[in-house]
């Protein structure tokens, strides 16, 4: 007897409706015996596999659907039904929950949307799984620098097999094209070679990829650009002359700076136009310059030549993109064998690695040093996560607690279902589908919100810089669906899981009164909520006091009616003669970049010549009436001379630093800049605070040396609004400079930029705050309506035998009253501790103490107060006759 | 009219277990198909074909002996209800219906 197959046998064997099985089974043996005589054992064996398969069919598959199937639809339209008379029924509770919860989710919503808008980056290169950009990182640095050494690509492609092409971007270009000497804007790019369109999808919306990058002086522009300069007409083709004045890649101007002089880089043609716009990239540019133009610049002098440098790791950005099948452990190897080969006899250097980054995890990705374009960093993503998954749990507990609470007033409607035979599944069922229902009448609520709030979000200053697009897509409403299924059941399960296991007898006898010990579950998590939300308003707190701090910063030098002009290149004293015939203009001064910026310049003081002692100093190039513009107080000696490089003016923390007791005895008196240039005190000033509130208490030695050839912004001082005399300013540049239209910031508005990123952080947490106590005195409202009225009989019964309002405040709200104080035991020393975890990182800071702590705790006893207050005083003032009559 | 609904397959099933009167289980039933149509029929189609018959009401079946060559499986054989009767009976009246109306002109095409 021949055998059938038995895999094939038992799949048809588990698959199969019992009361068919041994009939079929019959068949199907008959029919393989005959075949097996017919047509061979290999083929019946074959044939009898194909027959099981299209037995798998939905007459023959056993099902379990003896009592599930008869009814789950409707069962489950009854629980849809029941679900939405008890959220009508109870419209106190169903806000709570649904607002509580929609609140949270706006958050949620908030950041699925911004991490969705990150995931689309990159995504449209056609081999973006296969291209890597190459991180340096040094030995001792726990951050990899998203820069690499410029040769590092030729040389991977020439040394290894395994490498199908690559680009290199090289920053460093940026200043003002010139079009028919007339119209002329202000670009930034990279140089870029002949194999960027090969490695990267951009298309040209003019101009052909593959030669646009391959003939020096070529030039690749933006469509923005090209509108600007040639508005409708064709752009490739076209020639104009680029000046360069070393602009940043980074387009946040707030004018810190350091201006430098323009360069004629001579004339180029424009060979391509791309639309950055149609593609979401980490790489951003106005302009591509062909790398084959770097030679001339090379000689010229203009760029200087890192092509054959392995030291510096700094100046080029390396795109690698292997072959197909090559794993990022191959390419991470080679990168291994090359360090090994090229670093050997670089001892400053022989830590370094070179770590390859797929392009899908440049954004959002890590943290890196000198990125292309800023991104939000993925840490910053888990410390936001951590933010709404807090808010959601909150809003999530507020749902457990009164729901539970609420279990009492439907223990009759569970009893009745229990004994007509529902399962403590089909319950389990029943109240997941109401908490899943209440999520998504939430998450709704939250879209709305959403949509109203999105132009709030899009006018943060953050946004200008980061460039978040919010834009509601599939994907984001898939997420969102998923977080809205995953807060319901999460939500639901405890309060399910409880209510389900009561008895139908003790459901129908109203028995359960034994809800102490679930009481003490619902305790635990309103003091939770309420730890998070002090922990909350304490950082608020803190977090506002601290921006007050940086924004109210005595820098100890006057800061008002002063506006400061990028000189572009031009000669300082012209401007100076120019601008003195202003009415309203009071003094001139000239400085080398705006203090209290972002802008710092370090020198090295010793007051031998030696290399011993060094101490580090702030060192700016002034005119000698910087002193007086900026009000700063002469204690000793002499302002700076004109014409005399090597005379300095200091400062008394130099002094101190420095080790001369009276700043009298330091007059004359020969210091080192970094151990050997010899310059001589010529005069004191007093303590002034040169640098920005956010980097640090500005307590600095300060240096003012007189160097014209290093000044690049024009200080003007008015009498009266500074605004009034930028016009007046304008007219007088343009004799002065036809090139660079006038450019001016006002020192005040300077300031306040570059704190104003603190100022949306401020607004971001304290909105966060007030999220975190809305939702949670929401769910202390919930609990009070819930005990107030459980309890109205007694109240009544209160009032009858002559009790006030005060004694029923008392007697029901001492509960609440201890619930909060326990909360504040337990969040006050949380709150105190991470706080001050995070003030830390800040170099000049507020005092904080305890009392911000105490300040906090007060604010949350007193809205939770109010809000139990508020519901007990509401029962306390109805007739009692109402309460007492029915029954 | 609509009582009684048949598909192809189904009704082809309902004759084939009617001409191997009192000797129509799932094999002889899908060998009978496959000699006068000409055409595969497989297990699976046969038998989910059979249970819905059955489940309407056309067929009935009782288990038969067990045979070694069937691995010691039961037959499963199959007979033609009253009800069954009546809807092959009514789909064939349909049928005949329909092609008594088709006008004579219709049907007298020349082959070639």
């Amino acid at each position: 007897m021949n055998n059938p197959p038995k895999i094939a046998l038992k799949f048809f064997r588990w698959f199969c409706r019992k009361d068919l099985l041994k009939y079929i089974e019959g068949d199907l043996i008959e029919l393989f015996e005959e075949q097996v005589e017919t047509k061979g054992l290999n083929k019946a064996r074959l044939l009898f596999t194909w027959e099981v398969l299209k037995l798998f069919r939905p007459d023959i598959i056993r099902l379990n659907r003896s009592i599930t199937q008869i009814n789950q639809w409707t069962m489950f339209k009854n629980y849809l039904k029941v679900g939405i008379r008890n959220l009508l029924r109870y419209k106190a509770f169903s806000f709570i929950n649904i607002f509580g919860l929609a609140v949270a989710m706006v958050v949620t919503l908030l950041l699925i949307l911004l991490l969705v808008d990150q995931h689309q980056y990159d995504q449209f290169h056609t081999h973006s799984d296969r291209i890597y950009r190459i991180h340096s990182k040094l030995d001792n640095s726990i951050i990899a620098n998203a820069s690499s050494p410029v040769p590092l690509v030729e040389t991977m492609q020439n040394d290894f097999a395994i490498i199908e092409s690559g680009t290199n971007l090289i920053p460093g270009v940026g200043g003002d094209v010139i079009f028919n000497s007339a119209t002329n804007t202000e670009i930034r790019g990279f140089f870029a070679d002949d194999q960027f369109f090969k490695v990267f999808s951009f298309q040209l919306k003019e101009g052909n990829e593959r030669t646009a990058l391959a003939q020096p002086n070529s030039m690749v522009i933006t469509s923005e650009v090209a509108q600007k300069l040639f508005h409708d007409d064709p752009a490739v083709g076209q020639q104009v002359r680029f000046l360069d004045r070393g602009l940043g890649l980074m387009k946040i101007d707030i004018g810190t700076g350091k201006e430098e002089v323009a360069e004629d880089w001579g004339t180029f043609t424009i060979t391509g136009v791309v639309n950055l716009n149609d593609y979401k990239s980490h790489i951003d540019f106005d302009m591509l310059v062909s790398a084959s133009t770097l030679p001339r610049l090379y000689q010229e002098g203009k760029v200087q030549d890192r092509s054959e440098s392995w030291e510096n790791y700094s100046v080029g950005y390396s795109y690698l993109m292997v072959y197909p099948d090559v794993s990022e452990a191959q390419l991470l190897a080679s990168l291994q064998e090359l360090v090994d080969l090229k670093y050997k006899d670089i001892a400053d250097l022989s830590g370094i690695e070179f770590l390859p980054r797929s392009l899908n995890q440049i954004t959002p990705g890590a943290f890196v040093g000198n990125p292309i374009t800023l991104r939000l960093p993925i840490e910053a993503y888990f410390v936001l996560f951590g933010l709404a998954i807090v808010i959601l749990l909150s809003a999530g507990f507020n749902y457990t607690n009164l729901s539970i609470a609420r279990a009492l007033t439907r223990t009759r409607e569970i009893g009745v279902r229990k004994v007509n035979g529902a399962h403590r599944g089909s319950l389990i069922f029943q109240f997941l589908t109401e908490s899943v229902l209440t999520s998504f009448c939430a998450s709704t609520m939250a879209v709305v919100m959403l949509l109203l709030l999105k132009p709030v979000l899009n006018a943060l200053w953050i946004n200008q810089v980061l460039n978040f697009d919010l834009t509601i897509n599939g994907w984001v409403f898939v997420g969102f669906f998923g977080v809205s299924l995953m807060v319901g059941l999460l939500a639901g399960a405890y309060p399910a899981l409880v209510l389900s296991r009561f008895t139908p007898l003790k459901a129908l006898k109203n028995l359960t009164d034994s809800h102490s010990s679930r009481f003490g579950f619902k305790r635990i998590l309103n003091i939770a909520q309420f730890a998070f939300s002090l922990l909350f308003i304490v950082t608020a707190i803190l977090i506002a006091r601290q921006f007050h701090h940086i924004v109210n910063f005595e820098y100890g030098f006057s800061t008002e009616n002063i506006i400061n002009i990028p000189i572009q290149g031009n000669d300082y004293k012209l401007i100076q003669r120019e601008f003195e015939s202003i009415a309203g203009v009071s003094d001139i001064s000239a400085c080398e970049f705006v203090p209290a910026l972002l802008h710092t310049n370090g020198a090295s003081v010793s007051r031998a010549f030696s290399s011993e002692d060094l101490f580090n100093a702030e060192m700016i190039s002034v005119s000698p009436d910087f002193i007086k513009t900026m009000s700063f107080e002469l204690v000793a000696g002499k302002n700076l001379p004109a014409h005399l490089e090597n005379s300095v003016v200091v400062n008394m923390s130099c002094i101190d630093k420095l080790k001369w007791d009276n700043p009298n005895e330091a007059l004359g008196q020969t210091i080192y800049l970094e151990g050997q240039k010899a310059v001589q005190i010529a005069g004191v000033i007093n303590d002034v605070k040169f640098q920005n509130p956010i980097m640090g208490d500005g307590k600095l030695p300060l240096i003012l040396v007189n160097k014209p050839e290093l000044f690049s912004f024009v200080n003007v001082k008015v009498n009266g609004d500074p605004y009034e005399v930028v016009h007046q300013l304008e007219e007088k540049w343009a004799a002065i400079d036809q090139t660079h239209p006038f450019n001016y910031f006002i020192y005040q508005d300077q300031l306040a930029k570059s704190t104003r990123w603190f100022g949306d952080l401020v607004s971001i947490v304290i909105g966060i705050a007030a999220l975190a106590v809305i939702i949670s005195c929401l769910g202390l409202l919930g609990m009070a309506i819930y005990t107030t009225e459980r309890r109205i009989k007694e109240v009544s019964i209160r009032k009858v035998l002559g009790a006030n309002t005060s004694q029923l405040l008392l007697a029901l709200g001492r509960s609440f009253l201890i619930l909060l104080l326990i909360a504040i035991v337990i969040g006050g020393p949380l709150s105190y501790l991470i706080s001050n975890l995070w003030l830390e990182s800040f170099p000049n800071r507020v005092d904080f103490g305890l009392g911000t702590v105490a300040i906090g705790s007060l604010c949350l006893l007193l809205i939770g107060s109010i809000t139990i207050i508020t519901q007990i005083v509401t029962v306390s003032r109805t007739n009692p006759v109402k309460s007492l009559k029915d029954e | 009219m609509g009582k009684f609904q048949l598909g192809e397959f189904e009704e082809i099933v309902m004759l084939t277990v009617g001409v191997l009167f009192g000797n129509a289980y799932g094999v002889s039933i899908k060998k009978e198909i496959e000699e006068r149509q000409g055409r595969n029929v497989s297990v699976g189609a046969l038998q989910s074909a059979l249970k819905r018959l059955e489940d309407k009401g056309y067929l009935t079946s009782y288990e038969g002996e067990s045979t070694s060559e069937r691995g010691g499986r039961p037959k499963r054989y199959f007979n033609i209800t009253a009800q069954g009767k009546n809807a092959i009976e009514e789909t064939r009246k349909m049928r005949n219906q329909l092609y008594d109306a088709i006008p004579k002109p219709a049907l007298d095409v020349k082959i070639g």
